[in-house]
């Protein structure tokens, strides 16, 4: 029994002890330092401009810089562990960033930048395989003077199609039958509006009417 | 029941109405802001420019080795390079990372087209370079095992292999050996050597370990071989190199070169002599003056010591031969030229052209960081001061010499007299003679015959849109130059010996504008405050800007400078006189003379000084001054715990702006109006503590009345910070750790619908505090620094200039990060547009295209003659200028104006309006005659 | 009679220009085209000419008096095509209708100088009012696009600056 208890207690103490360096390494923060590592491909037509040189990886703006070897390989050292966007950076060409994540335990995670939703995770192969995705266009077009332009400018229209129709009206118009119809459709559109002038005439100057309306009748009789 | 149905109809009618009326305004209104804000191709270059710096050398080598020949030269700025041998001009350039990461340590002889690099704090990084293209060819890092002992470790490169070398106190020389390209780790040994200790200098100069023991005549030089695995440290006493009658303090150091050699210096830096390291230690016995720079290199097996003296402009280089009997003398070069100012050798390149003949060319790296090369004369020259700009003011430029003869006609002051000749009558005579002088001068000039002495330069004027200007850049070094903003040419410079910036961290120096260049008779003046290298003490230095010629020279003031103000007020000559308070609070105004004026207006001046290390913020005023002396009196402390935050930044508004429209108009045709403080200063501070430590607090402070108007905090952000603060808002930056990314906040400051003083702002009178609006934005890059756009009369809208961490600058437009940009899509108003919470990068709005500026320390932004345009000079590893017009250049016609169209256009509507009404009347004709 | 019937039953459509009775005359006799009966026994006296010549003046001139209010029903049609969007078409159509009165208004006297009668001052101001009607639709108008500076934001670009009191200076410590 006694036996018992013992081996016990001193398993329990190699345990505790166990657990308490465990527990102390747990503690630590993980000094490792890690590489990232990848390759940029150069853009259609780099052929033997020296691409290399215009271009160069940076990681999380400007804490760490990778450079770019002859085939466009890159490792950026010395990178403890946490999230990293690892940027391209080229003048003249635009590369899609990518963020990798590396835990404590030395795992690489590389996925897509969403800054919205940052915890979505579309991944992507690690080692990194940056390509281009386009060339960046700084410059605006200037207009240029089209013929077109010319001719579909409202104010040109305004100006040409009455033309039109001063000098086609004319030619029309001297046709006899057209100048019927056009008579006949007068007709069915104009209507008698009742004569407010002389609505009121009558009846501010109502009397003086009657009175000529009777020397008018006795006229008559004669 | 039919007249609610009625009332209802009607009144959401009404709403349609409305709704339909805000829709169209938007619609109209929008397509009226055009947010694309872009460079034409054929614009390129014609109002901007970009210029590259390395900075100042650390090391540097010439490399003969492979095709093309180029000087390799590693930076204090963390910059390698490859220059070309005949111009100077920059072949590849590597930016490595800022800071501390970046330091380069050591630099290996070019050998074999490669170059090792051994850069970074810890651990460090070995990177390994072709140097015909500036490729990397491989890197390695190297794990350090005593971080703190970073600084004391010294490298050594050698045959491919290199030598990390630690010394360790009161033990010995701990030497790690790698292969140099692949890293690995070759050996590892220890070697004994106990008179290593704290107190010993000791230096590195391969294959020797060396070190200084003792500050008298007893000194002792110790040094062991390292290389040696059985090597045992031996001494040589300081007599033994100086003779008798030498007297400490002694000092030692590596003396640049290709043989290994150090030179100790004594009698207080009076006298040093050479001791050669090659195979065993050789005392050269040639005293050299303390002030020269030596530098040690072989001709063709013999060895030569480079003496470089500078003494007031005047540049000798004298080589001592060390034969074996006597070392022999000869001056080698003797050169006056301006662009060297104390420099030193870094690096000899020699061709034997015959037996005794050697054509060596000598790298110099000057003390105010410009490089030269020197065969027989200075080649050219690369003035490396301006990587590192520490103020920056865009000064207009004079009229020219005519147009002021002009203006002076009718200048007041001129006319002693005025009664008499501001007659009719004198006015003629005088605008008679005037003329006839500006006749005789067109003349004289379109005949060729010399002008009279102008000591201008005939293009150096303003010019008809004030576009032309000249940049006043002062850097580090000391060394101030005067840039033109057409195409960066670098008109004048001036050095200013001895002084540094007001802190070790910061290099900040102050650069004030006293008196531009309108006032004709007095010359424009610029006024400079820095520190006094030796004593800490405030410097005063006057120039003329505009040629760049000392007026009142260096003042030397006997006190500590704490703050320094720029009065608003002007004296009779149209000078604005500086304030300067000292360490103890005493007030001094800068000239003397306007001592005056600055009393007069001392009821209306307060100033304020903010104390990073202890936390307080206090206010000053200067009412209590009489009218011979200001003093100064604290009016109100803040105190910001540094226990609890640690304070930043501190941003006031620009104080040439003007606000043009007091403010803004609603949607229903109201007007909120802005709160305008000109007093009030943007302070961000960052938690130290444990509970606050990822926090950051922005508070708005009026510095007139100590009242805080506005705090925020933001929890779980980290810096850096970057604030814009100008007319009633405030836009700044942070990075968010919980996110990670970028954000980009702004407030903006409202008095409300009425206003409170309609004529007059007071600090001291107001009681009501704004109404604050606030938003924040996610941005998708990192920033490295921003700058409001800023025009004359602040019609303009303004834009915000951010400096992308991949090297283009962003011109953002306000409008876009507006706090009231709604997330209600229904509710719209006049130039707001609806709210999304990422704010697009445009790459039509990059203002420097492709060319890429790294590095940016800084954006410097002008108002220019045109009410449209703004002059943008950013400053940092590289400059770059250019011009930005925020609305587009509504006030001058578009380049591309067809004039030619117009112009053929109404010729033939005229043309034709004639020919039509002669047709119509010969028609007419003909009708009469049926 | 017998030679009547003769007439009539032989020829349908002949005139007969035979002399006739003073009765038959003014029963068979078509009367020549436009000849309307009465109107010349009106005109052979004095006072029914003047009387009937004073109507028809003063009937124009309650035309010409009139004439702005027939047009407000046409001028409202026109507003409410136009739109209240700020465009050229609508601002050409408000400018019209804001000039013509106003024109309108300044040609009053010489407007009615041509016309003398008893109601000139009714008529005059009936016109007047008129055309007051009709510049206030114009009004109504501009004030439903937004035009007339009825508002506080409309007075915003006159708001001067606030003057600077007090003025201040200063930052971090320099050393």
């Amino acid at each position: 029994m006694i036996q018992e208890i013992r081996f016990i207690l001193a398993i329990f103490l190699v345990i505790s002890s166990f657990s308490n360096s465990l527990a102390e390494n747990e503690d630590d923060v993980s000094t490792d330092l890690y590489v990232i590592e990848g390759k940029v491909f150069s853009w259609e037509n780099a052929g033997n401009t020296p691409w290399q040189l215009m271009t160069h990886v940076m990681a999380n703006g400007g804490e760490y810089y990778g450079f770019l070897r002859e085939d466009g390989t890159f490792t950026i050292s010395n990178v403890p562990f946490g999230s990293y966007v690892i940027e391209v950076i080229n003048p003249n060409y635009a590369y899609e960033p990518v963020r990798v994540e590396i835990n404590s335990k030395g795992k690489f995670r590389a996925r897509k930048v969403n800054l919205i939703q940052t915890s979505q995770v579309i991944q992507v192969p690690y080692p990194l395989k940056l390509r281009p995705l386009t060339p960046f266009r700084y410059f605006q077009m200037r207009e240029q003077w089209r013929v077109t332009d010319f001719l579909f400018n409202p104010m040109v229209f305004m100006m040409i199609l009455p033309l039109l129709f001063i000098i086609i009206l004319p030619k029309i118009m001297n046709d006899p039958e057209t100048k019927k119809e056009i008579e006949q459709l007068n007709n069915l559109t104009s209507y008698n509006m009742p004569e407010m002038s002389e609505v009121i005439t009558s009846f501010f100057s109502s009397g003086e009417k009657q009175k000529a309306k009777t020397v008018k009748a006795v006229k008559k009789r004669q | 029941m039919a007249p609610p149905i009625l009332t209802i109809f009607r009144g959401n009618f009404n709403r349609f109405c409305i709704d339909s009326q805000f829709f169209q305004y938007f619609i109209v209104l929008l397509s009226l802001f055009n947010l694309s804000l872009c460079l034409y191709e054929d614009q390129v270059g014609k109002f901007d420019w970009r210029q590259n710096y390395v900075g100042k050398i650390k090391f540097a080598n010439f490399d003969n080795v492979s095709q093309v020949k180029k000087i390799i030269v590693a930076t204090e700025e963390n910059v390698i390079a490859a220059l070309n041998i005949k111009t100077g001009q920059i072949l590849w350039r590597r930016v490595l990372e800022k800071g501390y990461a970046g330091r380069i340590r050591a630099f290996s002889n070019v050998a074999d087209d490669e170059l090792i690099l051994v850069n970074g704090g810890v651990p460090a990084i070995v990177r390994y370079w072709n140097l015909t293209t500036g490729h990397i060819l491989n890197e390695w890092p190297i794990a350090e095992q005593n971080p703190d002992r970073i600084e004391d470790v010294q490298w050594h490169i050698n045959d491919g292999t290199l030598y990390h070398i630690l010394p360790i106190y009161n033990s010995g020389v701990e030497v790690t050996a790698y292969d140099s390209k692949t890293g690995e780790k070759l050996k590892s040994r220890k070697i004994s050597a106990p008179f290593i200790s704290q107190e010993t200098e000791c230096v590195l100069a391969s294959p020797y370990f060396i070190c200084l023991k003792g500050d008298s005549s007893l000194a002792i030089l110790f040094y062991i071989n390292i290389f040696e695995p059985k090597s045992q440290p031996q001494s040589i006493t300081i007599n033994t190199i100086f003779g008798a009658g030498a007297e400490g303090p002694y000092r030692i150091s590596l003396v640049p070169g290709n043989i290994a050699a150090i030179s100790i210096s004594t009698d207080n830096n009076r006298r040093k002599r050479l001791l050669l390291l090659e195979n065993e230690p050789t005392p050269v016995p040639h005293d050299i003056d303390g002030e020269n720079s030596v530098y040690i290199t072989n001709f063709d097996d013999k060895k030569v010591v480079l003496e470089l003296s500078y003494n007031d402009k005047i540049t000798t280089v004298m080589a001592t031969y060390l034969n074996e009997n006597e070392p022999q003398s000869e001056k080698l070069h003797r050169i006056i030229h301006n662009d060297l100012y104390r420099p030193e050798i870094v690096a000899t390149t020699c061709t034997c052209k015959s037996l005794k003949r050697y054509a060596c060319k000598f790298l110099l790296s000057s003390e105010d960081h410009s490089i030269s090369l020197l065969d027989k004369k200075v080649l050219w020259t690369r003035e490396e001061a301006l990587a590192r700009i520490v103020a920056v003011e865009i000064v207009e430029l004079p009229m020219s010499d005519r147009d002021q003869a002009i203006e002076t006609e009718f200048d007041l002051k001129e006319s002693l007299d005025v009664d008499s000749t501001w007659d009719v009558f004198g006015m003629l005579v005088r605008r008679l003679s005037s003329q006839a002088n500006q006749v005789k001068a067109f003349i004289q000039a379109a005949l060729g015959l010399e002008p009279q002495q102008s000591n201008q330069r005939a293009d150096l004027v303003r010019d008809k849109f004030g576009l032309h200007k000249m940049i006043v850049a002062v850097t580090s070094a000391g060394k101030i130059f005067g840039i033109e903003s057409k195409k960066g040419e670098l008109i004048w410079q001036l050095r200013v010996p001895n002084i540094q910036g007001f802190s070790k961290e910061s290099d900040q120096m102050v650069l004030y504008v006293q008196r531009g260049s309108r006032h004709f008779p007095h010359p424009p003046q610029c006024s400079l405050l820095a520190a006094d290298k030796d004593t800490g003490s405030g410097v005063i230095f006057t120039f003329n800007p505009i040629n760049g010629q000392a007026l009142d020279g260096l003042t030397k003031l006997n006190y500590r400078v704490k703050q320094s103000m720029l009065l608003h007020v002007t004296t009779d000559s149209f000078l604005r006189s500086i304030i300067i308070l000292d360490e103890r609070d005493r007030a001094y105004v800068y000239p003397e003379s306007a001592t005056a004026v600055a009393t007069s207006v001392g009821r209306n001046t307060y100033i304020f000084t903010v104390d990073k290390a202890s936390g307080i913020l206090s206010g000053y005023s200067f009412s209590y001054s009489t009218p011979q002396n200001l003093i100064a009196n604290k009016v109100w402390e803040l105190v910001l715990s540094p226990k609890n935050q640690r304070i930043t930044h501190v941003v006031s508004k620009d104080p040439i702006e003007r606000v043009h429209s007091q403010g803004r108009v609603l949607g229903d045709r109201s007007v909120l109006y802005k709160y305008i403080n000109p007093n009030l200063v943007a302070i961000v501070t960052q938690g130290t503590s444990s509970v606050q430590k990822n926090t950051l607090n922005l508070y708005l402070l009026d510095v007139v009345s100590g009242s805080m108007v506005f705090s925020i905090v933001h929890k779980r952000t980290k810096g850096p910070v970057h604030i814009v603060h100008s007319e009633n808002w405030l836009v700044y930056s942070y990075f968010n750790e919980k996110s990670r990314r970028t954000e980009i906040a702004t407030l903006e400051l409202y008095e409300g619908k009425t206003q409170s003083n309609m004529t007059v702002f007071s600090s001291l009178t107001t009681t009501k505090l704004p109404i604050v609006e606030r938003q924040a934005f996610i941005f998708p890059a990192s920033i490295e620094s921003m700058r409001e756009t800023i025009t004359e009369k602040g019609i303009t809208s303004k834009h915000i200039l951010v400096a992308l961490a991949n090297g283009g600058v962003l011109e953002l437009p306000w409008m876009l990060v507006d706090p009231r940009r709604s997330i209600n899509p229904e509710m719209r108003e006049e130039g707001v547009i609806p709210y999304m919470p990422e704010l697009p990068i445009h790459v039509d709005g990059i203002i420097n295209y492709n060319q890429s500026v790294f590095r940016i320390s800084g954006i410097h932004t002008s108002p220019s003659g045109l009410e449209s345009t703004c002059l943008v000079f950013v400053h940092g590893l590289d400059l770059f200028y250019t011009r930005v017009a925020p609305s587009k250049t509504f006030d001058v016609l578009k380049e591309d104006f067809d004039y030619y169209l117009i112009v053929i256009v109404l010729a033939a509507l005229v043309i034709s309006s004639y020919i039509t009404k002669k047709l119509a009347s010969q028609k007419l004709q003909k009708q009469a005659w049926k | 009679m017998s030679v009547q019937k003769l007439n009539t039953k032989r020829f349908k459509w002949t005139l007969d220009f035979s002399y006739k009775n003073k009765q038959e005359r003014s029963i068979e006799l078509a009367s020549p085209p436009g000849y309307t009966h009465g109107v010349a026994l009106v005109h052979s006296t004095d006072h029914s000419r003047e009387s009937h010549s004073n109507h028809l003046i003063i009937k124009k001139s309650w035309d010409l008096a009139l004439g702005p209010l027939k047009q407000v029903p046409m001028n409202l049609f026109i507003m409410y095509m136009a739109g209240n969007s700020i465009s050229i078409f609508p601002i050409m159509m408000v400018g019209m209708l804001i000039i013509r009165p106003i024109k309108a208004l300044f040609t009053l006297q010489q407007t009615f100088k041509v016309i003398e009668g008893t109601h000139a001052f009714g008529q005059k101001f009936v016109f007047f009012l008129g055309q007051i009607v009709n510049i206030f639709l114009a009004l109504y108008k501009c004030q439903s696009m937004g035009l007339l500076p009825t508002h506080a934001s409309d007075w915003l670009a006159f708001v001067e600056s606030q003057t600077r009191v007090e003025y201040s200076g200063g930052g971090f410590k320099y050393t």
